[in-house]
């Protein structure tokens, strides 16, 4: 395989689509209630119920609502399993559906799942963890300590539709969605699969929520405003989102749908200093310039940039630098916004969330839009907000950046329409 | 493009630094004790394979990250790749790791993880509290290490690290980075002892025996390793020692059942690694064996499946150094590429009658004098995860 270095266009042979999408997201189970919302500029952000956060200043999330998981699958095995792997499997059904391949059409050794997450199983290793804490080891249940191994969830998805391709459970922070896409584009490049299913999950728990807040990351004021100057701090989210990818020249031939190209991805890390980011946003702007490099694509034919930003000073402030640099004027013209405003920080599950919102964007043209708020002159982006762009959208970017570890990802998902 | 491997380290239960841990496998050191680094008493099985070696004083961080700083430096030593040397070049970084940074001990997680911890948390605190995801362990390397490629950790269970050096792999081959950095590491937790406690996977005798008739399970094990990659023609023009190039990458999955192994996916996941190689070119299969009883077996049947009549010598580790898990791949290659160079293959402890199921050319008591050009290194995980590769002598 061969490395790409901008400018040609990449052979059919080469390129690499979008056939489906799904996703559980604080919209609850489906695509299309999360680009409604986020579409409206319509937060899908609560007051916390279903634990005590009573200790926390702040005391909002954008938590999955309660499913009604018996009609997709009333199996016990299927309701006993982590919150985790259903979003999963639910996602993972809703993308195969939208591609068209809710019956089996490639070999099951043609297909890879490439799952990316920040948290894994924490969810369930807190569990274990109690049992040890409060009683003894003999007191773990047996089929819940193979569930802690974060290649779980994909085990999981390969058992249900027997895909027996390469697995791989990856984590790069926040960044981990478009590292799955990278590691899918190489499989598929190189021929060792006919359809990767790639996605990302994370959830948080009451532990994760005290966490965030005892370190005094998370918005006292329990608002979502990316970009924003009365910025002050983040907001949980949770969810799990699938796409399922193939190569452009066999998509084709079978008749499938095909919703964008993956045109490039660009993977830079800051190495600047651990559990922090680069204040001037060094890493995502170098992954900008590779993604852009990949896909042989100009910052002037970018008509949306799906923003990383999550409402905290520093991470907003460095993504914003980062658009400039690579952008240059064009940085205060081109349509930006964050999902985040909406589904609140839901780490690896929002690259995910923010792929599917660009993807769409460039099938229709409609992209996510932000409340408004007063807008942080130190930005100086043009921030989305409920009243659309009005633009077409051709080509866009979507950024991934992780505030804990300086790890980067940017993405360039390109309209296939003639 | 050819990729070689032109730096190595490990820290493991028989041995610290390569000379001795080559010195370990060839004398057939034993790395089984009682468990030392937590209080086990509750634990049905109390006995482990350590890494004696403790975090630097005043570190903030868990001691599986200070290991695999430790590694990690070492390997770029041994690839002459030094902070000077790296200058300029574009370094990425895989990790394989289950665990990572999580807290190894009750008390370890009280003091760290809420609920339990006590208070706001001191400033001191908070890169341990950080330290316990997955990732973080692969940013510091990056940070420590000036890597600006990919950073990422591969959490495959136990056949992560073999997973490793394919991601590994793929990056140079797609221009990602000049050089990767596959670093591995895995201590032991109270999570994991048990895990595999309830799953009733432990042997309750003194040690592991892979391949044995009377083998009752495997043991848990710690262990650290790194591996310098880079593309061959890079390492002939700089000059650099080649260990062995990665000749060939396979990675499948059973997609059948979490815990329960079929013997269809290891052959899948081996023939691919295998490629266009005969199977008569292989010198020696490096196993997974963890001494379970479904494991070696199952293992036994894809050999014979993709091997046929062929008999290669065959090596488990894992009665040796124990397993560690997400490591265990890649500590394990390292201890292969070592035995290659030094002109052995290391026997497999405590096999006293061989498993008629498992009719291997298993080599036990000491070690063998042979010259390996060639070998096959497996690593299979729960969940159904395989992965193999292909290794062929560098000179």
């Amino acid at each position: 395989m061969q490395a790409h270095d901008g400018g040609e266009p990449l052979p059919d042979l080469a390129r690499v689509v979008v056939t489906g999408v799904g996703m559980v997201s604080p919209y609850g189970a489906g695509t299309r209630p999360f680009l409604e919302g986020v579409r409206a500029g319509r937060p899908a952000l609560r007051a916390i119920d279903d634990f005590d956060v009573s200790a926390c200043r702040c005391t909002t999330g954008g938590r999955v609502p309660r499913l009604d998981l018996k009609e997709f699958d009333a199996a016990g095995a299927f309701r006993r399993m982590p919150r985790a792997t259903q979003y999963a499997i639910l996602a993972t059904a809703e993308a195969l559906a939208d591609a068209g391949a809710a019956a089996p059409i490639w070999p099951g050794e043609r297909v890879g799942v490439f799952l990316g997450t920040y948290r894994a199983m924490t969810e369930v290793s807190e569990q274990i963890w109690a049992k040890l804490i409060h009683g003894e080891p003999r007191f773990v249940p047996a089929l819940l300590f193979q569930e802690t191994v974060t290649n779980a969830v994909a085990s999981a998805i390969s058992i249900r539709w027997g895909f027996k391709g390469t697995n791989y459970a990856v984590s790069s922070g926040n960044a981990s969605g478009y590292q799955v896409l990278q590691l899918a584009l190489q499989a598929l490049r190189a021929g060792r699969a006919d359809a990767i299913v790639a996605g990302t999950f994370d959830l948080f728990t009451e532990a994760n929520q005290y966490d965030m807040d005892d370190l005094g990351m998370l918005s006292p004021s329990n608002a979502s405003r990316p970009f924003g100057a009365r910025r002050d701090g983040f907001v949980m989210g949770e969810g799990a989102a699938v796409v399922v990818l193939e190569k452009l020249e066999t998509a084709r031939a079978r008749g499938a749908r095909i919703k964008a190209e993956i045109a490039g991805v660009g993977l830079a890390h800051d190495a600047h200093a651990f559990a922090g980011h680069h204040p001037e946003g060094r890493g995502l702007a170098e992954a900008m310039r590779r993604a852009l490099s990949a896909s042989g694509a100009e910052p002037r034919e970018i008509d949306y940039i799906g923003a990383a930003a999550n409402s905290t000073p520093g991470l907003d402030r460095a993504e914003s630098r980062a658009i400039h640099a690579v952008f240059g004027e064009a940085a205060r013209e081109v349509p930006v916004s964050s999902v985040k405003a909406c589904t609140g920080e839901a780490m690896a599950a929002s690259d995910m969330f923010n792929l599917a919102a660009a993807v769409a964007a460039v099938g229709d043209g409609l992209v996510p839009a932000q409340p408004a708020h007063e807008a942080d002159p130190e930005c100086a982006l043009s921030v989305v907000g409920p009243a659309g762009t009005g633009r077409p959208v051709r080509t866009a970017l979507a950024n991934s950046y992780s505030y804990f570890g300086g790890n980067a990802a940017s993405v360039v998902v390109r309209s296939c329409a003639a | 493009m050819r990729v070689a491997i032109t730096g190595l380290s490990a820290l493991t239960p028989i041995g610290h630094g390569l000379e001795d841990f080559r010195a370990g496998l060839r004398d057939g050191r034993d790395g089984v004790r009682d468990i030392a680094g937590f209080d086990a008493c509750h634990h049905r099985v109390r006995r482990a394979a350590e890494v004696d070696w403790r975090k630097p004083e005043g570190s903030p961080y868990s001691r599986a990250t200070e290991m695999a700083l430790a590694v990690a430096r070492e390997a770029l030593r041994d690839a002459a790749l030094d902070d000077r040397e790296r200058t300029g070049l574009r370094l990425g970084i895989i990790l394989a790791s289950n665990q990572g940074g999580m807290p190894p001990s009750v008390p370890r997680y009280r003091d760290v993880c809420a609920p339990y911890r006590r208070g706001t948390p001191a400033a001191g605190m908070v890169p341990r509290m950080l330290d316990g995801a997955p990732s973080a362990t692969a940013d510091l390397l990056a940070v420590r290490c000036g890597a600006t490629g990919p950073a990422l950790n591969v959490s495959t269970a136990c056949s992560a690290g073999v997973h490793a050096l394919g991601l590994g792999r793929d990056a140079l081959g797609s221009g990602e980075a000049d050089v990767m950095l596959v670093v591995s590491v895995e201590v032991l937790t109270e999570l994991a002892l048990a895990g595999f406690g309830v799953l009733r996977a432990l042997t309750e005798g003194e040690g592991p025996r892979p391949f044995d008739q009377r083998r009752d399970g495997t043991l848990l094990g710690e262990g650290a390793a790194g591996l310098v990659l880079e593309d061959a023609a890079r390492a002939r023009a700089r000059g650099a020692r080649v260990w062995a190039e990665v000749a060939g990458y396979g990675s499948s999955t059973d997609g059948t059942h979490m815990t329960r192994p079929d013997p269809d996916g290891p052959a899948r996941a081996m023939r691919q690694a295998l490629g266009s190689t005969p199977v008569e070119a292989v010198d020696w299969i490096k196993a997974h064996g963890t001494a379970t009883p479904a494991n070696d077996v199952a293992e036994a049947r894809a050999v014979r499946s993709v091997f046929g009549a062929r008999r290669v010598p065959v090596t488990s580790m894992k009665a040796a150094l124990g397993h560690s898990l997400g490591a265990s791949g890649a500590v394990e290659t390292v201890g292969t590429l070592l035995a290659m160079q030094g002109g052995f293959v290391p026997p497999t402890l405590r096999v006293e009658q061989l498993d008629p199921e498992c009719d291997l050319d298993v080599v036990r008591g000491i070690a063998r004098a042979w010259e390996a050009e060639t070998v096959l290194v497996n690593a299979f995980g729960f969940g159904g995860n395989n992965a193999s590769v292909l290794l062929r002598a560098g000179h």
